[in-house]
């Protein structure tokens, strides 16, 4: 086994190579199959192996099982190592995104108590230069905005998913009341059928609903009253439930249905639609902690429906 | 003594209104920018240079990250759709993008003759004209 190799043995006594080995005399091994385990590096970290008290030859066919066994230990070690690195890549990237996030707050607090002082001089300076005051304020307030977004996503992806029962209709009902001066602002109507409860993170899924209803009533043209739906669909067939949020907003064209999701991507010009392109790469993130899923329908018209399927056979 | 260079039509192309408010400030400043048409959206950049009126244009100022076609994009479908005006086109890729795969892949193009990062300033337009001047 030393050069990596599998060793074949029909009679110890006999084989060059282990003739002297105390496994002879002292636990009677007469016979020897084995076939090297490999560690994360490449390096041999063991070996499967099959022994016989009596001298026999190993056939082709067992020769070749107990080499797959082997590689099938490997794979497992791999996959197992994989996962630890990949848990530990996860662990540090939550925490830079924190810290960088945090450092980017200071001194965009301190660039806006600069122009907040400026600005108060700002009668003696050009025309020019006057118009640029708000916009330097407005960029450090979205800045503010996107840090605060980044935070919440890293958040979300830190903390391991609470699994309990979560009573949606009451969940909605708090985001409604947060919304509420929202709502009557844009002469929205909003219709929520009855909602199930639902095994999972009472956090998250707070998140994933306030991000959808509160886009519900941004994207809607100023002509229109939005007009959002909630509702529930083919409830008791199968495992999962599927929650439907539709909303009669400027839509999204298919072309850009996978796009909306990736991380920081918009698809309108901040006078027209703010936001920090978070939002629904969020909700997408809850809904797969909840072994589910999100996907659009939407014309790019009309408006669109969003449905979340969650998963109640969850880990 | 060589005059100093002067640019008849910029176009930009950058989504964000305070960055063009910032630009038109700096070119107007450098003295060495004569015209400016500046778009939100680089489909309708897209479809301007399409048109049949449209004005000559001697260099494009463009930003990567942008909602709908970003700068890539816009690069790739003014490449493929766009007569060989383009092809003559200086375009200065212009972008908070610290990534170097991204500067790589906008210097793939051929009308791509420089890559700054923002903040733009007169330095930069003093660059551009010359470029632009050896290039015509």
């Amino acid at each position: 086994m030393r050069n990596n190799e599998k060793l074949a043995v029909d009679n110890a006594p006999d084989h060059p190579l282990v003739k002297d080995n105390l496994a002879i005399p002292n636990l009677g091994v007469m016979a020897y199959l084995g076939a090297p385990i490999y560690g994360p590096g490449q390096q041999a970290v063991g070996a499967l192996c099959v022994v016989d008290g009596d001298p026999r030859h190993w056939t082709e066919d067992e020769i070749e099982t107990i080499t797959r066994l082997a590689t099938c230990v490997t794979d497992l070690i791999t996959l197992r190592s994989a996962l630890l690195t990949s848990e530990r890549l996860r662990k540090e990237q939550r925490d830079f995104t924190y810290a960088i996030s945090h450092d980017l707050l200071s001194p965009a607090n301190t660039a806006r108590m600069i122009i907040d002082k400026v600005a108060l001089e700002q009668d003696r300076f050009s025309e020019e230069t006057r118009e640029l005051i708000p916009q330097a304020i407005g960029t450090l307030h979205r800045m503010g905005h996107q840090i605060e977004d980044v935070l919440s996503y890293s958040r979300t992806l830190d903390i391991e998913a609470t699994r309990k029962p979560v009573d949606l209709n009451a969940l909605v009902a708090d985001i409604l009341k947060d919304l509420r001066a929202k709502i009557s602002e844009e002469g929205a109507s909003i219709d929520c059928g009855s909602l199930p409860v639902i095994k999972g993170d009472k956090m998250q899924l707070r998140t994933l609903f306030q991000n959808l209803i509160a886009s519900a009533l941004k994207f809607t043209p100023p002509e229109r009253k939005p007009v959002v739906r909630i509702w529930v669909e083919g409830e008791g067939v199968g495992k999962g439930h599927c929650i439907c949020i539709e909303h009669n907003g400027i839509g999204i064209a298919p072309e850009y249905q996978a796009k909306v999701f990736e991380l920081f991507k918009r698809l309108n010009l901040r006078e027209q639609y703010n936001g920090t392109g978070i939002g629904l790469t969020l909700c997408r993130r809850v809904a797969e902690n909840h072994n589910g899923k999100i996907d659009i329908r939407s014309d790019g018209r009309t408006g669109s429906t969003f449905i979340i399927k969650l998963d109640e056979a969850q880990r | 003594m060589t005059t100093t260079p002067r640019i008849k039509m910029a176009m930009i192309i950058d989504d964000e209104q305070a960055d063009q408010m910032l630009y038109k400030l700096i070119i107007k400043r450098s003295g060495l920018i004569e015209n400016t048409l500046a778009f939100q959206m680089a489909e309708d950049a897209l479809d301007y240079l399409k048109s049949e009126d449209k004005d000559p244009i001697d260099v494009i100022f463009l930003d990567i990250n942008m909602p709908r076609m970003n700068g890539f994009e816009f690069l790739e479908r003014a490449t493929a759709e766009l007569d060989t005006a383009f092809a003559k086109c200086v375009v200065i890729m212009l972008t908070t993008s610290l990534d170097p795969m991204d500067e790589a892949r906008a210097r793939k193009f051929d009308v791509v003759k420089d890559y700054l990062n923002k903040p733009l300033n007169v330095d930069d337009i003093s660059k551009v004209a010359a470029l632009v001047q050896d290039t015509a």
